[in-house]
């Protein structure tokens, strides 16, 4: 996973990173249509179109029926019966587009989050860096150090926790290496990113160690060597929300809505049940 | 920076988790995975809490509205029944009936009939399905209902209109650059009159189940569901014009419905449109086009036809399927139709025949059922099927362009459509009236009576015994499904196995309009010979009489007519006598038989709030006979008898007399007297504890109970 995800960073940089000049939420959308062509694709070669057509034929007359025999009980719960009945038909038969799709979507979603999903700490305001400790901490706390980061008083620690915290003050915009050294002399790093605005950057909001779930959700950073009994660190990245008709979304529902919407659009021109 | 925003935040992690949970377990992750796949798991729970919203809804409703009906004492009242089925097999002949019934090929006709009634069932005058139906549903005879014929003549220009049904222009616009908007609907009436009895009962909360009953188009709004049948055009507008796309050169056109396309071969490769109706949503209203392409693999022997957006590869003498052509007229305005075709040459010549292009029953240009979307539910849950009210190709046949092989597959074809539509409404069918009419038995006796009457003339010894015994299996058909019918019954269904008519052998072809210019009562324009159809060579200054239609003679009366000389009174009563004392017993000197047996005078035969638009004489044929080919389309000229030549080899449009039609019912009837098609209406609507309104002609049965 660690590979993969080191070649899809590589692969996400180099798509995305061009783009970060542009407004969010046209990358978002551009996203969202490169995903809905995508999906129409799968579902074009993966299923079977000429079923999923009749059982969505089968499940709209289904419908038909309960509104035509609304006075028919009997009449009703078996258009009901037919509908779950088809239901269940239209779910197997989109189940293989749907695992095919899931996982490149799945992957490509966690690339976007961590170039989407936030916005840079601010210089001068402080941010509190958080380390999770397994409990060996009897030879000591470990310490942090950063390149353009001011550390603001010594480490606190909260054993019922297994947390330490440092309350840190960015001083220069730009990325950066936050290094942690623990009490065996072990150094780990933390990728922080500086923004003095609304930069579009990658930011990695926690490091890890491996797990499959950490490494689906936060793919930016190699995971942490379980030796060095640091079990996380988190930075307080806050969410970036993309302003869409007056409110403020995060980016996933509008890439979602897109997506939706664009695959509803095209369906038809391009001759895709779906 | 987003202060003052409302915030929709997912929650990242657990949108990731959502995600990953996805991989394995597809339900849950629809929102998130996005569409495509995901698609399937939201619709799906979409679909399935909107129906048991409905079901709550409706189970919740239930007692309300009992209440309501109450109330308003517009609920069912109680009945001697519980359902009435009537199967209708349109044409089914008592004689051919009794025949198969002693061979023994009809065992579930003979159950019927050993359980109740088989009789005779009177027909109307004249014997033609519009008006026999017609007469079926209201109760009434055809003065009371207004449908006479297929045909009526429009009285300023002796043109002929359809007797059932107008359909309206739309003369108000908008106007946005070439494109029109109408700012109406077009105008769309059934001419029938009289209210049928499936909606005298729906006013009573009694459900009607009415399938392709002739002359229900536009459809009835009733407490109920029905399909159009009889008079419902095709996307042309016209009751039935098939199309030939040949690569031979220019013919003499087709005398009925149809057209042929001249189309060039391009190295193995036709191109060419299907002409739709005209586009009302552009300026000057130019022809709908969908593009046709055959291409042709000479050698295997067959052709791909694509046709909007759809592929079909066919060899030589194979019919395809539905085919859907959509003709775009708008910007988003699809006209949508349906058709098969079939590959009939693939040589030096290449032909391909395309059925009328019937109304797409998921997207009708017109109101085709009731509800709006009945038709649309009939197609999704079974598939497409024909709409056109005469859906049966006759006349490709007619005219040599299909063989006998094609158009039994199509009526067959049309006819599994129609039992399975109302099979499943049978099955739906708790309380109420369900009525199916199957046109097949009228439309494979017409053109496969030949095969049974050694004395046609159209009759072969060489034919496939499918073609030779395709009568007798369609009987035998029709008496499975009586069969099927039997066995849903419980005690309380009252089952009707029906025909509006009876058929008859169409040997000769009777020219009346000949005979009239022969007799002095009909006047050529000089220098007309009258070989032009819809009788524009007539010259009404002199002409006393004329026949339009399949049985009606009409005088030239004077205030009716545009043109009319005779006047109402002393003087029309004396030319009517004068006519039916010379039509009847005319004699066929060539055939040796007498041509017609009586010409009856309607105002003797019923008298109601329509009578003014009946003909004034129906002929009354006699076995054998039938109005010829030529004076059915309007033509004077030729000889007043000849021999019907054409695959259209049975009629029943004689002597009402000759052609009664059948019932069969699962109960004893008592009456003694003779039981006619009008008598159904008002025994129904007694059967359901309602009374008959007084208007109806008919009187019910005494049905066992």
């Amino acid at each position: 996973m660690t590979l993969v995800n080191a070649l899809l960073v590589r692969l996400a940089d180099a798509v995305l990173a061009p783009l970060a000049g542009l407004p969010p939420l046209a990358v978002v959308a551009g996203c969202a249509l490169g995903s809905a062509l995508a999906v129409l694709a799968v579902m074009r070669f993966t299923s079977n179109q000429e079923a999923l057509g009749a059982v969505k034929r089968r499940i709209h007359a289904a419908l038909l029926e309960m509104r035509l025999y609304n006075d028919n009980l009997p009449a009703l719960l078996r258009a009901q019966g037919e509908v779950l009945r088809h239901n269940l038909s239209y779910v197997g038969l989109s189940l293989v587009p749907l695992v095919i799709t899931a996982v490149p979507l799945t992957l490509a979603i966690a690339q976007l989050q961590a170039w989407y999903g936030y916005t840079g700490i601010t210089p001068g305001a402080a941010v509190v860096v958080t380390a999770v400790v397994d409990g060996r901490t009897g030879a000591g706390l470990p310490q942090l150090e950063g390149a353009g980061v001011e550390v603001a008083g010594p480490p606190r620690y909260f054993p019922t926790l297994g947390e330490v915290t440092w309350r840190i003050v960015p001083r220069q915009p730009g990325p950066t290496t936050l290094r942690l050294v623990t009490a065996g002399g072990t150094v780990i790093d933390k990728q922080l990113h500086i923004a003095a605005g609304d930069e579009v950057a990658r930011r990695s909001p926690v490091r890890e160690q491996p797990s499959f779930i950490g490494q689906l959700l936060y793919p930016s950073e190699p995971p942490l060597d379980a030796a060095t009994g640091v079990t996380a660190i988190r930075l307080p990245y806050p969410e970036r929300l993309l302003p869409v008709a007056g409110q403020a979304v995060h980016w996933l529902w509008v890439y979602l809505a897109l997506t939706f919407a664009f695959v509803l659009l095209l369906r038809k021109p391009l001759g895709v049940v779906i | 920076m987003h202060s003052g925003m409302a915030r929709l935040v997912p929650h990242p992690r657990v949108a990731f988790l959502a995600t990953a949970v996805a991989l394995v377990t597809p339900a849950a992750a629809d929102a998130y995975i996005g569409p495509g796949a995901g698609f399937a798991v939201m619709s799906s729970f979409l679909v399935i809490f909107v129906t048991m919203i409905v079901v709550l809804a409706s189970v919740l409703a239930w007692p309300f509205r009992a209440l309501w009906r109450l109330v308003r004492r517009s609920g069912p009242p109680p009945a001697a029944i519980d359902r009435f089925i009537v199967v209708g097999f349109d044409g089914q002949d008592p004689a051919l009936t009794d025949q198969f019934l002693n061979e023994g090929l009809l065992p579930n006709f003979a159950a019927l009939k050993a359980q109740g009634t088989y009789r005779r069932l009177q027909t109307t005058y004249p014997a033609l399905s519009p008006v026999a139906w017609s007469s079926f549903s209201t109760g009434t005879h055809p003065a009371r209902h207004n449908i006479f014929d297929f045909l009526d003549r429009d009285r300023r220009t002796y043109l002929p209109l359809l007797s059932s049904t107008r359909i309206g222009a739309v003369e108000k616009f908008f106007r946005l650059g070439k494109y029109l908007i109408p700012r109406e609907r077009p105008a769309l009436t059934n001419l029938r009159r009289s209210k049928p009895f499936w909606t005298i009962l729906g006013e009573r909360r009694i459900w009607s189940t009415i399938l392709r009953v002739p002359i229900t188009f536009p459809p009835d709004r009733f407490y109920g569901a029905e399909l159009s049948a009889m008079c419902v055009p095709d996307l042309l507008g016209t009751q039935g014009t098939f199309l030939l796309f040949t690569t031979r050169p220019p013919a003499a056109r087709f005398k009925e419905g149809g057209q042929r396309v001249q189309v060039t071969l391009t190295g193995d490769r036709i191109d060419t449109v299907v002409t739709g109706p005209e586009n009302t949503f552009v300026v000057g209203h130019p022809p709908l086009t969908c593009p046709l392409t055959v291409t042709l693999d000479r050698a295997q022997g067959r052709a791909t036809i694509a046709v909007g957006g759809e592929r079909v590869t066919l060899a030589v003498g194979e019919l395809s399927g539905w085919l859907s052509l959509p003709f775009p007229a708008a910007p988003g305005v699809t006209v949508a139709g349906i058709a098969r075709v079939q590959l009939l040459e693939l040589g030096d010549h290449v032909s391909l025949y395309m059925s009328p292009i019937n109304l797409d029953p998921e997207a009708p240009a017109m109101p085709i059922s009731h509800p709006d979307y009945y038709a649309g539910y009939l197609a999704k849950r079974h598939g497409p099927y024909a709409t056109l009210g005469l859906a049966e190709d006759t006349w490709a046949l007619n005219e040599g362009v299909t063989d006998d092989a094609t158009f039994l597959q199509q009526a067959h074809d049309i006819d599994d459509e129609r039992r399975t539509m109302f099979l499943t409404s049978l099955d739906k069918l708790r309380r109420g009236t369900l009525v199916c009419v199957f046109d097949a038995t009228d439309r494979i006796q017409h053109m496969f009576w030949r095969y049974i009457d050694p004395k046609h003339p159209a009759h072969r010894k060489d034919v496939p015994a499918e073609h030779r015994e395709a009568i007798k299996a369609l009987y035998q058909k029709n008496d499975a499904l009586v069969g099927q019918v039997m066995a849903t019954l419980g005690p309380k269904d009252l089952l009707m196995v029906i025909s509006d008519h009876g058929f008859s052998s169409f040997r000769r072809g009777v020219n009346l309009n000949a005979w009239l210019h022969r007799e002095g009562y009909l006047t050529l324009k000089a220098g007309a010979d009258g070989s032009t159809e819809w009788l524009r060579d007539v010259d009404w200054s002199k002409t006393r009489a004329y026949c339009l239609g399949l049985s009606g003679l009409y005088l030239n009366l004077r205030g009716r007519e545009a043109g009319g000389i005779v006047e109402p009174g002393d003087d029309a009563r004396a030319l009517k006598a004068e006519l039916i004392a010379k039509l009847t017993g005319l004699r066929d000197e060539a055939g040796g038989d007498i041509g017609v047996r009586e010409a009856f005078d309607t105002r003797a035969l019923y008298e109601g709030p329509y009578s003014e638009n009946a003909p004034d004489l129906v002929i009354g044929y006699n076995a054998g006979y039938r109005t010829s080919w030529d004076c059915a389309s309007g033509m004077v000229s030729g000889p007043v008898f000849e021999d019907n030549t054409k695959a259209w080899s049975g009629d029943h449009c004689i002597d009402p007399r000759l052609v009664p039609g059948v019932l069969f019912c699962n109960r004893a009837i008592g009456d003694t007297r003779d039981l006619s098609i009008v008598d159904i209406a008002p025994t129904a609507l007694t059967l359901f504890g309602l009374e008959p309104p007084p208007h109806m002609d008919g009187r019910p049965w005494a049905v066992a109970s």
